[in-house]
């Protein structure tokens, strides 16, 4: 048994294609029944984000079972599939599991190290679970995902440093405040920019917002979406001397703060630090603020430095990452090569079980052993006698089954009894 | 031996808050912490066993002076970890922790005409408490040139490893704080159990002696510090000033004292 994968994502193919591909939730159980009707297909999971959608398989015979698949899809999104084979990608055993893991930790994420994608692909085991995707090799991948995941976002830098200008801003904020929960920000300007700021700025834990704008009902109407207040806009410079954060984004051609308005504030604040973060073309604030102490103003040119050198860095925390990853693909073929002996262990006690029930059919013939509680005793016996035979050679068998050897048939059953060294 | 351990300790709690910064990984941040454990708890050992052979406290010989100064500074670094989990101050106090121990491996033993009845009670508070108040300044100083590295970083918009490695500069002011205060009040009580030693020992207060005098000076520039921060409150980056400032004073104390004027 094998796992193969058959997919596309936003490397492979347009945000087009990716739309018409994408599974919604209630198409799940039809294309669940479709492939699970393919007998040579065990089991089975669908991956389906904005970004990606991903057809796992458990299967004997990838190459032929993975074009079925692919039927299913086309069929499924009306594509033709030579078309369909342009966009998508394969992969099978180690590579597949790799892929996985990979994909849980965000590494092949468009945005790499993104948290979200993580409970995506754990929601995608539970569609698995309740469609009857699921067996036990799906079940043991989930929990060896879900743990390699967990150890590559505790002990790689994968998730930290922000790659997105407004949380990059937020960030930065965090490297001169620490935390940010006795800290005040000003929002100037009520856009997109200032709305995805403010929202990192709550979700950073900020102690309490200010929104301006020069439209008084928008600064009202975000401000109420952070449970901030808003001022009127002739009015916002009342509140610098209590902000520590300043963001601001509008369309003004001339400068709103200017390094007089600041010299002024930090005698008010008696010069505790000031963080600008301008994201405004053409700027909000006068980059001469730079120049005063305890005040650092960033503008978006910077935040963008700021983003490059976080992806870089990134990248870096990706090749430890890997790391991890193949530490947990080389646990999960452990698992799967003890997994080979089980149906050994089962012909072995099926083969003691017959043995028994012959034997205890012959004894009580030959003794004309008629009393039912004393043919049970009897079988009691016999069974414990057998399961405390079996019980060290089978524990020593499926642990042996990991690792990869070759014995002689005197040392395996050395191995597998515990016996002594005979001499 | 436990010279040898401490030193080995200090070098390797080092060795892996550099690899630390520079690789990122966070199983090296535990083992600094256990080398830094280690060493503390060897220099200790040390210190005991020079306290056993000498059969009083080591504070009157270089060698217990300065290995009581870096099991300070290693107790310091453990202390201030616990409460800001801030690895990077090793990478300053490591340094220090092992040039001072070497000092103290290689420097000579008790000196011959220490007099046991000179060294009562109020001397072995003095020493200690003003050695710990003195690793308390250096820890405030150390806080206060990170402040200023990690200030420029932020104003000249340098994003490498230092911007990533050091605190935000709320953490540094904090910890300058933390150890300023408990310096100032280490150090005060340092400087009266010495008063009150200097009285019983030789049965006046000399206050012409240059120690004394330079003490004084020390301890007036950090009550300074300490009151005007309390009254009028300093912003950050003066605070980080001020423990350079109040760190020179420290130094001319004992370097000064020590080597120009003492001879």
């Amino acid at each position: 048994m094998q796992l193969a994968v058959l997919g596309l994502n936003h490397n492979t193919a347009p945000v087009g294609v990716r739309e018409t591909l994408a599974v919604d939730g209630s198409e799940l159980a039809e294309i669940y029944s479709e492939i699970m009707n393919n007998d040579r297909i065990y089991e089975a999971m669908i991956i389906s984000t904005c970004n990606r959608v991903e057809y796992y398989i458990v299967t004997d015979d990838f190459l032929c079972n993975i074009e079925s698949v692919l039927e299913i899809v086309s069929e499924h999104c009306k594509m033709d599939r030579s078309e369909l084979r342009k966009y998508t990608y394969i992969h099978c055993g180690e590579d597949s599991v790799r892929h996985i893991f990979r994909v849980a930790s965000g590494l092949d994420s468009l945005v790499m190290g993104e948290p979200q994608i993580f409970g995506q692909v754990k929601d995608s085991f539970e569609n698995c679970r309740l469609y009857g995707g699921a067996g036990t090799f799906l079940k043991k991948l989930e929990e060896y995902t879900i743990k390699t995941t967990k150890k590559v976002r505790t002990y790689t830098g994968i998730g930290e440093n922000p790659v997105s200008v407004s949380y990059a801003a937020v960030e930065l904020a965090t490297k001169i405040f620490g935390s940010l929960s006795d800290k005040h920000a000003l929002i100037i300007g009520a856009g997109e920019m200032c709305e995805l700021a403010s929202k990192h700025l709550v979700t950073a834990g900020i102690g309490g917002i200010t929104v301006t704008n020069r439209t008084f009902e928008k600064a009202q109407r975000l401000a109420g979406e952070v449970n901030g207040s808003a001022i009127e806009f002739d009015r916002f410079k009342t509140c610098l001397p209590d902000s520590d954060i300043i963001i601001s984004s509008t369309g003004a051609t001339d400068l709103l703060v200017t390094a007089a308005d600041v010299k002024e504030t930090m005698a008010h604040r008696k010069r505790r630090p000031m963080f600008f973060i301008d994201i405004a073309v053409p700027r909000d604030i006068d980059p001469l603020i730079n120049e005063l102490e305890n005040v650092y103003v960033y503008s978006i040119d910077d935040l963008k430095a700021v983003v490059d050198a976080n992806r870089k860095q990134r990248e870096k925390e990706a090749v430890k990452a890997m790391e991890y990853i193949d530490a947990g693909l080389e646990m999960f073929y452990e698992w799967l090569e003890s997994m080979k002996i089980i149906p050994v262990i089962k012909s072995l006690r099926q083969q003691f079980e017959e043995k028994k029930e012959e034997e205890l059919k012959r004894f009580s013939s030959k003794f004309k052993v008629e009393d039912k509680e004393e043919l049970a005793k009897i079988e009691y016996l016999v069974t414990a006698y057998m399961n405390k035979v079996l019980h060290t050679p089978l524990k020593n068998l499926k642990n042996a089954s990991a690792v990869k050897g070759r014995y002689s048939l005197d040392e395996a059953l050395k191995i597998l009894f515990e016996l002594e060294d005979v001499k | 031996m436990f010279f040898d351990l401490s030193i080995l300790c200090a070098v390797l709690a080092l060795l892996h808050v550099t690899l630390f910064i520079f690789m990122g990984y966070q199983r090296l941040a535990a083992i600094t912490n256990i080398f830094a454990v280690l060493g503390l708890v060897f220099s200790s050992a040390q210190f005991i066993t020079l306290w056993q052979t000498k059969h009083m406290l080591p504070f009157g010989s270089v060698s217990g002076l300065f290995l009581f100064l870096a099991q300070a500074l290693m107790l310091v670094y453990i202390m201030m970890y616990v409460k800001y989990r801030r690895l990077t101050l090793g990478l300053f106090i490591f340094p220090l922790t092992v040039l001072f121990v070497m000092i103290a491996r290689f420097a000579g033993g008790m000196p011959a005409n220490v007099n046991p009845h000179a060294a009562g009670f109020w001397l072995y508070i003095h020493l200690p408490f003003t050695i710990i108040g003195t690793a308390f300044f250096m820890v405030s100083t150390i806080g206060g040139i990170m402040y200023f590295v990690q200030e420029r970083q932020l104003k000249n918009k340098n994003f490498g490893i230092i911007f990533r490695s050091f605190p935000p500069l709320d953490t540094i002011d904090k910890l300058i704080n933390t150890t300023l205060y408990i310096g100032f009040y280490t150090f005060t009580i340092g400087l009266l159990s010495g008063l009150i030693w200097m009285m019983y020992a030789k049965g006046m207060i000399n206050i012409f002696s240059p120690k004394l005098v330079f003490a004084i000076i020390t301890w007036i520039i950090y009550s300074g510090i300490t009151f005007y921060k309390q009254i009028k409150g300093m912003s950050p980056k003066d605070t980080a000033l001020s423990t350079i400032v109040g760190f020179i004073s420290v130094l001319i104390t004992y370097v000064g004292v020590a080597f120009f004027v003492m001879g």
